[in-house]
């Protein structure tokens, strides 16, 4: 085959493959195994074993204004409301309040800027989910890497971008596979305020798992 | 050619699934920025409320087979945040997995937990765990970060190293050797 025939043949191939990637391609998070540490399992919304998901529908969060926390209240709002706004979704997610509270299970839903908590170095957030039996979110914490710039401006790293997809993962959704544009917040990777917007793949996430719970 | 394009790329889509947020570490990065790295199997692993009890976290034992760097006894301690403890699960989205009875590649640094200072831990989450696996050319050291898409690095990578097909297990074992060193490979 010459090199026109192999690019050509190359290119129908990938066609192929993208053609064969459904329109929504979102996944949910699924707690593997019981009785080891878990990071948790991508799997479709109609998955026989479930998947995280919350059995209430208001879901209030409060915020440590310490550190970089410190006027980032309407991003971190914003965020919220933008999940709370997807249609024939009923979840309200509400920025009750500020606490002084860390990284811990207290019934409580934090999100906080620490040095620590796990997620150091390479890590930009970290987000934990508190599981009861039946996969049951009973309380989710995101902690933010204190030792990377958080703005809220639109320069790197947009607080309103990263809490908008942490807070997909605090709903029970995992990364999505559609890598297509636009890219849905729950695209697997950073890229810009762009995330701040939700795609009809959040969208349908979130419809699927209050269809199915 | 077109075929391994193909199937690299269907792979490559297959793989996209992660969360919590992590930018991309090369090899040089895991090595330097790592106190200590070890390969060895798990033994066992108990999941516990932390002294505060406010974070379940799990001790997972490791038999040590080989020290690539660092000061590392024959069996070591490594503590996970998240773990089950009764009928609560804490999850962490893109934490390093450890299963009893299998091998891995560990890049351990000692950090502070919720509850624990200093502890010995897979600091750099599922970046710093590789699954030893047999390929068909014997056995490789799999990034774990393969199941949790990273931010690029500053050179533009996003691959973890190795990719989803990993590298030879000798390969890397000499890579890390050479680069806790100060070589250059």
């Amino acid at each position: 085959m010459n090199r026109k025939s192999l690019i050509a043949a190359c290119a129908v191939a990938a066609g192929m493959i993208a053609s064969a990637m459904p329109s929504h391609a979102y996944r949910m998070i699924y707690n593997t195994t019981v009785g080891r540490v878990s990071a948790g399992s991508a799997v479709p919304c109609s998955y026989s074993g479930g998947f995280a998901h919350w059995n209430i529908r208001s879901i209030n969060w409060y915020y440590n204004t310490a550190g970089q926390g410190w006027g980032k209240s309407t991003a971190l709002s914003s965020a919220m409301t933008a999940w709370t706004n997807v249609a024939s979704a009923n979840h309200v997610l509400t920025l009750a309040g500020t606490t002084t509270a860390g990284f811990v299970t207290d019934n409580r839903n934090t999100i906080l800027w620490a040095a620590g908590n796990g997620c150091t170095g390479s890590c930009l957030a970290i987000t934990a989910l508190v599981l009861q039996y039946g996969q049951v979110i009973v309380e989710t914490d995101i902690s933010f890497n204190s030792g990377w710039s958080w703005q809220t401006s639109g320069a790197d790293y947009d607080v309103q971008a990263v809490a908008a997809h942490e807070l997909g993962h605090s709903l029970g959704i995992h990364h999505t596979e559609l890598t297509s544009t636009p890219r849905p917040t729950m695209y697997a990777s950073y890229f810009g305020t762009t995330g701040r917007t939700l795609e009809v793949d959040d969208q349908a996430a979130l419809q699927c798992s209050e269809s199915r719970y | 050619m077109c075929g391994i394009m193909a199937v690299a790329m269907a792979a490559s889509l297959a793989a996209s699934a992660s969360a919590t947020t992590l930018r991309r570490m090369g090899l040089e990065e895991l090595v330097a920025g790592n106190k200590s790295i070890v390969v060895g199997q798990v033994l066992d692993a108990r999941s516990y409320w932390n002294k505060e009890k406010t974070f379940i976290l799990t001790d997972v034992r490791i038999a040590v087979n080989d020290v690539l760097k660092g000061n590392v006894q024959d069996e070591v301690t490594v503590t996970l945040m998240g773990g089950r403890v009764g009928d609560l699960t804490t999850l962490i989205v893109g934490g390093a997995e450890l299963i009893p009875g299998k091998s891995y590649l560990l890049f351990l640094n000692r950090e502070d937990l919720p509850g624990v200072s200093k502890a010995q831990t897979v600091r750099d989450l599922c970046q710093g765990a590789f699954d030893l696996v047999i390929g068909k050319d014997g056995l490789r050291a799999v990034s774990q970060a393969n199941r949790h898409p990273l931010i690029p690095d500053h050179l533009g990578y996003i691959d973890a190293p190795g990719g989803v097909e990993g590298i030879p297990f000798n390969a890397m074992i000499d890579s890390v050797r050479g680069l806790a060193h100060g070589e250059v490979n």
